[in-house]
């Protein structure tokens, strides 16, 4: 007994058995799935449904009561199946090269496929380059997203901009969908079930035992929010929902063998069709129409993939609009700088000596030392290897290499990512909180009414230690046993009494805030009362780091304050050789937390903007007020204190110029007196050592 | 032996012979498939046809096509504006598709003309020769 049905196809109505029916429906839906490359793929299939319900029409009319299923297989094999028509297939087409180059299916290049999208079409680009589930992809993906501080999206990004888009055949096998025939939430469960061919109970209690075991073994159980947001539970629940967005759900017959894992052809669709618990669904042929005119996972977010494509222009459509093609070749320019910067930052590192500075002062663990090179190694060189092999085969003429060298070279690149992802997280911590240290307190009080800060060492400038970095840099220099930077912030304040006070502060960020006030305390800066006077106060050119405190965003502020009524002076060397603020202390300090990264924060500071050789006396407020005596003889115009190191010897020079050419040799004749005398005493001391 | 104008392709696509069997079948095939174009233009030049007329005609001829190959190669020289249809209602059910040239078609099919005379002399001059 066989049950009739009566369906519109073409425009006639055909009277038809319901098994034949159900044979025809799989035949369209592989032609659609044939086609859907095709441009004009519905007026196609339009064309062939004419063409079938003519055939069948001229049948009833020879005096047929119904279609039958061997009406259907003869009218099938005249217009041929999809098996047919690949052998069939049409050369390709008078249009372009590229057109011809995506008729070939043979061709294993890693494309974004357009036929199954859901953004960019890169997972599942990337799923027919390897052959295996878009599904496990963009289960990757999402992990790499949502677990490695957005890093999936990024790389997305990136290959959505370089990866070429072509309609590709794409993974013909097991696939994992979402099992919506049995389902508790979203079929997730079920659809994983079926997969891997268990009972889906089986894997709801997978899911569900991190809240059973929470239930069960900790005794907050009540505690909604301890289990429901027990790392297990929420990752779980999180790899559920995850699961939920990328896997389709299993609609068609199609695609609910593939879940099964049985080959797909198309009698096994007949059998599919014809078995009974499909039959059922069969019957509400409306939502199925509906569901099934959208081809296979081409309808989902493809919207929202055209928008971005068309918007953006990236989606490689030759004919797209001028701006498309502006903003593809401004993609494709930063990608090349990206690359070219890449290569030079390898270069730089595994030949300039930046990996030994880096490692030396950064990277202080082996651990961190292992990752630095792993993120190095395989995030820049994965690229330039691949690169270099291309070349090469393309020189040569080669072949292309296998397919599995490609995606463990892939895997590996990934894998830097990763590295690079666990190696900022490292050091963040390192730089997590921030101590500080007063290190040196002095008291001065000079005879005259002045104190004169000057820097007499000579400046700190950049001893071209490193091959590929050349020239005069001044405020900074590094080797491997230490680096000195010249910033040093001077703060100018009220004294409380009628002595001058120095203080030295020096900050250093660290792991704990043990650890940044050990590296706080390690850091070498000093200032001195400069030998031999009593009003110069002697500031060091800069301060220096060694890898055993290693570089942690180091900071010294010298704070200087003045009795009300006494005078400052900046020499000329202090602008000249140290790089920093002068302020006024800040009123108030704050410390601004972030989660537990805490950042010191001076508010409301007031700068200071001095004069090189002009006195400022101290106000009762606190403020520097310039004053400049005109009645002065003293025209001083230049005043230096250096120190020279020779080789084996060093000796002081002062030198000041005055107003007359009388002045100045006495007081000439009077400084080179000073400076033997200090010549003496420090022979004296060097003797004594 | 060499397959001849379709393996092209593939030879610039991806430098490997193993997509390109050298077998009867398919270098038969491969020759067929060459010259379907040709003729599905010949055949509607000589007057307005509806695809199964074509099939028919294909078949008469020994040529065998099947429409399920034919329908796409059509959509795409029409898309190509090689062809133009118009819809002619048929004494049974609904209008059916005629297919005829268009202006580009026509000079289209003069240049596969002149390919196709110049191919058949220079094969028949060369197998005759040996």
């Amino acid at each position: 007994m066989e049950k009739i049905i009566s369906i519109n196809l073409g425009g006639r109505i055909i009277a038809i058995e319901d098994a034949a029916y159900n044979s025809l429906k799989a035949y369209f839906e592989s032609l659609r799935n044939y086609f859907a490359n095709e441009e004009s793929r519905d007026e196609i299939i339009n064309d062939i449904e004419s063409r079938v319900s003519e055939l069948m029409d001229g049948r009833l009319k020879k005096g047929a009561s119904a279609i039958t299923q061997e009406d259907v297989e003869e009218i099938i094999n005249s217009i041929g199946r999809v098996e047919d028509f690949a052998a069939q297939e049409e050369a390709p087409q008078p249009a372009s090269q590229e057109q011809a180059h995506s008729n070939a299916k043979t061709d294993r290049r890693f494309y974004r496929d357009s036929n199954d999208k859901i953004l960019g079409g890169v997972c599942s680009g990337l799923a027919a380059y390897m052959n295996i589930d878009p599904a496990l992809v963009r289960i990757v993906f999402a992990i790499l997203t949502l677990g490695g501080w957005g890093f999936g999206v990024l790389l997305y990004l990136l290959l959505w901009i370089f990866v070429p888009n072509r309609p590709l055949e794409g993974y013909r096998g097991r696939r994992l969908f979402r099992n919506m025939e049995d389902k508790w939430l979203g079929g997730v469960a079920s659809g994983i079930g079926a997969y891997l061919g268990q009972p889906a109970w089986i894997m709801r209690i997978v899911f569900i035992s991190p809240i059973l075991l929470s239930m069960f073994s900790g005794g907050h159980w009540w505690l909604f929010g301890s289990f429901f947001f027990g790392s297990l539970t929420g990752t779980f629940l999180l790899i559920y929902i995850v699961l939920w967005v990328v896997l389709p759900p299993a609609r068609s017959s199609f695609e609910k063998m593939e879940m099964r894992g049985e080959k797909v052809d198309l009698n096994s669709i007949r059998q599919g069709v014809a078995s009974s618990d499909l039959k059922a669904r069969v019957r509400h042929w409306k939502d199925e129409a509906s569901d099934s005119a959208k081809t296979f996972m081409n309808t989902r977010g493809k919207a929202f993939g055209k928008e971005v494509s068309e918007a953006v222009g990236v989606a490689g459509s030759r004919s797209g609009p001028v701006i498309g093609r502006i903003l593809h070749a401004v993609f494709t320019t930063i990608g090349i700088a990206i690359a070219f910067a890449l290569f030079i930052t390898l270069m730089i590192y595994a030949f300039g000596g930046i990996a030994d500075l880096v490692n030396g002062y950064l990277l202080q663990t082996p651990r961190m030392r292992f990752l630095g090179w792993c993120t190095v190694l395989l995030l820049l060189g994965i690229p330039l290897i691949e690169i270099v092999i291309r070349l090469v085969r393309r020189s040569m003429n080669m072949k292309r290499g296998s397919r599995i060298l490609g995606t463990i070279f892939l895997l590996l690149w990934l894998s830097g990512f990763v590295c690079a992802f666990m190696l900022a997280d490292d050091i963040k911590d390192q730089f997590m909180l921030s101590n500080t240290t007063t290190a040196q307190e002095l008291s001065i009080q000079p005879r005259g009414e002045t104190l004169t800060v000057a820097v007499p060492d000579a400046p700190v400038t950049y001893g071209n230690s490193l091959p590929w970095l050349h020239g005069n840099i001044e405020g900074w220099d590094v080797t491997n046993d230490s680096m000195k930077i010249a910033y040093v912030n001077i703060r100018t304040g009220l004294s409380p009494d009628s002595l001058y006070h120095v203080q030295v502060v020096q900050e250093s960020r660290g792991s704990s805030m043990a650890d940044a006030r050990k590296r706080a305390t390690q850091m070498k800066y000093h200032v001195e009362i400069f030998p031999g006077t009593d009003s110069i106060l002697a500031l060091a050119n800069g301060y220096t780091i060694t890898p055993a405190e290693g570089f942690r965003a180091q900071r010294v502020t010298v704070t200087i304050q003045v009795p009300a009524g006494k005078k400052i002076r900046f020499d000329e060397s202090v602008d000249e050789k140290l790089f920093g603020i002068t302020s006024y202390p800040a009123a108030t300090t704050e410390r601004i937390q972030f989660g537990k990264w805490s950042v010191r924060w001076d508010d409301n500071y007031e700068s200071v903007d001095w004069e090189s050789n002009v006195s400022y006396i101290m106000s009762a407020d606190g403020h520097l007020v310039n004053a400049q005596a005109p009645t002065d003889t003293l025209k001083a115009t230049r005043h230096s204190v250096h120190r020279r190191y020779g080789p084996g010897t060093w000796r002081y020079e002062m030198r000041e110029e005055y107003g007359t050419d009388a002045d100045a040799s006495r007081k000439a004749d009077s400084l080179d007196m000073e400076i033997d005398r200090l010549e003496a005493q420090k022979e004296v001391l060097e003797n004594d050592d | 032996m060499y397959c001849i104008v379709p393996c092209a392709d593939y030879i610039f696509a991806t430098s490997s012979s193993k997509h390109c069997p050298m077998n009867i079948d398919n270098t038969q095939s491969q020759m067929r498939k060459g010259i379907h174009e040709f003729c599905i233009l010949s055949i509607i030049r000589n007057g307005e046809a509806y695809p199964s007329d074509i099939v028919e005609k294909m078949r008469d001829a020994n040529l065998s096509i099947l429409e399920g190959t034919l329908y796409p190669l059509l959509t795409r020289l029409k898309n190509a504006g090689m062809l133009s249809y118009r819809w002619v209602e048929s004494s049974s059910g609904p209008p059916r598709k005629y297919f005829s040239l268009t202006e580009t078609g026509e000079a289209f099919y003069q240049e596969l003309f002149t390919t196709w005379q110049e191919l058949s002399t220079a094969v028949n001059h060369l197998t005759q020769a040996s």
